[in-house]
């Protein structure tokens, strides 16, 4: 079956590695554009090594390492094997980017200049090129040169100290999406003037912006916002609060007095008549003691029950689910979220389907990832390079 | 589009305190940037007329109603595709339009419960911790900005279309949660990274805190010398997590004479000139009044009627180009009926008394 449609016209030439590169150009692959992820044999994608503890050590064919996480983030992207410290890898690539709409890298800033390979020079050989970078905390400033992960941009940019360090990869997500938005824009910008353009994406500033309205009450109200732990600030009541069962909670938000309303009727008799619950901010005061009362409510049940009746009582309530709970979703199931793979060495398994259903050209998984320099050939033959070529090429230590 | 007398965003907290205009809402100020009003009650009769006028005139339709309560005010996807073909109808919903729990009510706090974010976040043995703000609706809207630019670009061969986000499938897809599952059975818990040994932590400075990541050879190397290469841990069993793990105290120690007399941003740029990770423990206002952010011109600024300038967080990315730029503050409600039912969509002025007397706009 052909897709064949300006989207899947688009071609990318990824460096994008960790989670905030990676993610950033999957979302780009998935939506049907033409990736293909670049790598360095001598100096691999380091998620090739983030196996979870309870799997085992995995090679490809080559001896390089692969593990689920490094797949989940490579899928529908062919891989050609460049080793950018070699000079003649680096006039292969400059030749690929005059055939190319986009370049992506997460790099730190330093890194593309160093290779003879900033925006100034590649658009020059391409002038219609849309090219990303996207340090932690950006290309210019004075801490443009900063070490930076994950942990470093919370910390940097306030989130960590509001509301403590996550241990899932939140900014990193943030910036990839925030970065296949400004692709996106830097294409349709492009087909008004004909040119392409950079964009220098800041971690920290990505996900400095979804707290909009936080940074206002810094600039307008002067006041620098307080750890809010599970409270929701203008909510009628909220928090998270146990269940039945072992580390198993259910989260609840009243939004506002006809929320709580039902929620008192339902599982707290004594407290629409306590006037320490009788205000939002009265109740958040007595959180401790609410908290015991709705969970004498809760822990009688299991999370999945408790969201039922909530819901049924016109409540917001969500279990708080772990890798079971959404294995076993049956929301997500219903949709066919899940989608199965078949890797070539990790063998099959479910990973998670693109959200960006679109009715004519979803985005989806459309297949495994590739092996490390699977494509060469392929990608390789864009710029007239025969087959025997690029063996030669993989011997002399290029590709 | 907003209800006649507009929408409840508009008292949303946090509100802006004291100076003129208490009261308003700061998460509606920012987020309505650049937006013009119109107002509209959709289950007015008199409305459809209005409604359809203004979707054909659309490229791209964006609602967050549920199925159950958009659906009866036509604003289901059959219903617009048939108004207007050519227009991108984007629906973004807790759950999406279709599955059991399609008509949940659902919240930025239920939502990341339910995307499987929120159980691995905060200490073991506490409750699981949200992330503060709403960062989870915010982030399935740029979901959805990415997913009708794509559909924007190849509607010159495919026409128009629906997309049907679910905000939960957002955060689902993150993390290799499910994958983690699929293939081993095993999940992720709170607790503490059993691979982080001291001196890698929080420092504690003279005005606060900072992140200082030690993780490996090179940046214990890297660390030992910020701290002033005392003798007593140059032995190369200090190279060894375990080692340091078990001597804790004394890193400690070390950590604290170096860190208790400066400040965290001194501590942070002295670590980051050794190329050791680090960070001060910013708060909010330490962010917005940093160096970092402040020579790229992050903060921006915009004209507001009644609070004059204000100082908003700015693009979440920069373009080589003039592309992204605040024009105008958020608008009050139905500010722009008549440039937009007058002047863009031809009705009426008798139309327009008409419908205010009505209360349909």
């Amino acid at each position: 079956m052909t897709d064949t449609r300006p989207f899947t016209e688009i071609k990318v030439l990824s460096f994008g590695t960790a989670l905030a590169g990676n993610d950033c150009a999957l979302t780009l692959a998935a939506l049907g554009a033409d990736v293909v992820k670049i790598e360095s044999r001598g100096h691999p994608d380091y998620t090739r090594a983030l196996r979870w503890p309870d799997h085992p050590r995995t090679y490809e064919p080559s001896g390089v390492e692969i593990c689920g996480f490094h797949a989940a983030v490579t899928h529908s992207k062919k891989n050609l094997s460049l080793n950018m410290g070699h000079p003649a890898a680096r006039e292969l690539f400059k030749r690929l980017v005059a055939k190319s709409d986009v370049v992506i890298n997460n790099f730190s800033p330093s890194v593309m200049p160093k290779w003879g390979l900033d925006f100034d020079v590649l658009s020059g050989i391409n002038p219609r090129l849309v090219m990303i970078s996207m340090p932690g905390l950006g290309k210019t400033g004075p801490k443009s040169h900063w070490v930076s992960f994950n942990h470093i941009i919370e910390a940097y940019v306030g989130l960590a100290k509001l509301g403590g360090f996550s241990h899932i990869a939140h900014c990193d997500y943030v910036a990839a999406i925030h970065g296949a938005v400004a692709v996106l824009v830097g294409l349709r910008q492009r087909e008004r003037t004909g040119r392409g353009l950079f964009v220098d994406l800041a971690q920290t500033e990505s996900v400095a912006s979804l707290m909009g309205e936080l940074f206002l009450d810094v600039a307008l109200n002067g006041r620098d916002p307080e750890p809010p732990g599970n409270w929701v600030e203008g909510s009628a009541f909220s928090g998270v609060f146990r269940c039945n069962t072992a580390d198993s909670w259910v989260a609840i938000e009243c939004e506002d007095e006809d929320d709580w309303r039902r929620l008192s009727d339902l599982a707290l008799p004594a407290a629409s008549a306590d006037e320490r619950f009788e205000t939002p901010s009265s109740r958040r005061q007595s959180l401790t003691e609410l908290t015991r009362l709705l969970e004498s409510w809760t822990t009688l049940r299991t999370a999945h029950q408790a969201m039922l009746l909530l819901q049924k009582a016109g409540i917001a309530a969500g279990v708080v689910q772990n890798g079971e709970d959404l294995f076993r979703d049956p929301q997500l199931r219903s949709r066919d979220f899940m989608v199965e793979v078949h890797h070539q060495d990790l063998g099959t398994s479910e990973i998670p389907g693109s959200p960006l259903r679109l009715s004519r050209t979803p985005a989806r998984v459309r297949y495994a990832s590739h092996r490390l320099g699977q494509d060469n050939a392929e990608i390789l033959a864009r710029i007239g390079l025969r087959p025997d070529r690029v063996e030669e090429l993989e011997r002399e230590g290029v590709l | 589009m907003e209800p006649v007398g507009g929408h409840a965003d508009r008292k949303r907290p946090p509100l802006t305190t004291g100076r003129s205009g208490a009261g308003r809402s700061l998460h509606f100020l920012y987020y309505h940037l650049n937006k013009r009003s119109v107002t509209l009650d959709l289950a007015e009769p008199e409305a459809r007329p209005i409604f359809e006028r203004l979707v054909a005139s659309a490229d791209v339709v964006v609602s967050s109603y549920a199925p159950a309560i958009g659906d009866p005010l036509g604003l289901d996807e059959v219903t617009l595709a048939r108004v207007n073909p050519r227009a991108v109808f984007c629906s973004i919903t807790p759950y999406g339009r279709t599955g059991p729990y399609r008509n949940h009510r659902a919240t930025d706090l239920t939502i990341e419960a339910m995307g499987g974010q929120m159980f691995t976040q905060g200490e073991a043995h506490s409750p699981p911790r949200r992330t503060p703000g709403q960062q989870m609706f915010d982030v399935a809207g740029i979901h959805a900005a990415a997913a009708i630019l794509a559909a924007l670009i190849d509607r010159p061969v495919v026409g128009g279309q629906a997309l049907d986000l679910s905000i939960q499938e957002v955060y689902a897809a993150q993390n290799q949660v499910i994958q983690r599952y699929s293939t081993a059975a095993a999940q992720g818990k709170r607790q503490r990274s059993s691979s982080v040994a001291p001196p890698s932590g929080l420092w504690r400075c003279k005005d606060g805190e900072a992140s200082v990541a030690v993780l490996t050879e090179a940046q214990w190397r890297a660390a030992f010398d910020l701290l002033g290469s005392p003798a007593r841990f140059a032995g190369a069993e200090w190279q060894q997590l375990l080692h340091r793990s078990l001597h804790g105290a004394e890193l400690s120690q070390a950590v604290a004479e170096f860190a208790g007399p400066r400040t965290k941003d001194e501590v942070a740029d002295m670590a980051q000139a050794k190329h050791l990770p680090a960070a001060p423990m910013n708060s909010l206002a330490d962010f917005y009044g940093s160096d970092q952010p402040r020579s790229r011109s992050y903060f921006a600024a915009v004209e507001d009627p009644i609070l004059g300038g204000v100082e908003v967080a700015g693009a979440p990315y920069q373009f080589s180009e003039p592309i992204w730029g605040l024009r105008t503050p958020a608008p009050t409600p139905g500010q722009h009926n008549k440039d937009v039912y007058l002047y863009e969509l031809g009705f009426t002025e008798a139309d327009l008394a008409q419908w205010e007397r009505a209360r349909v706009i």
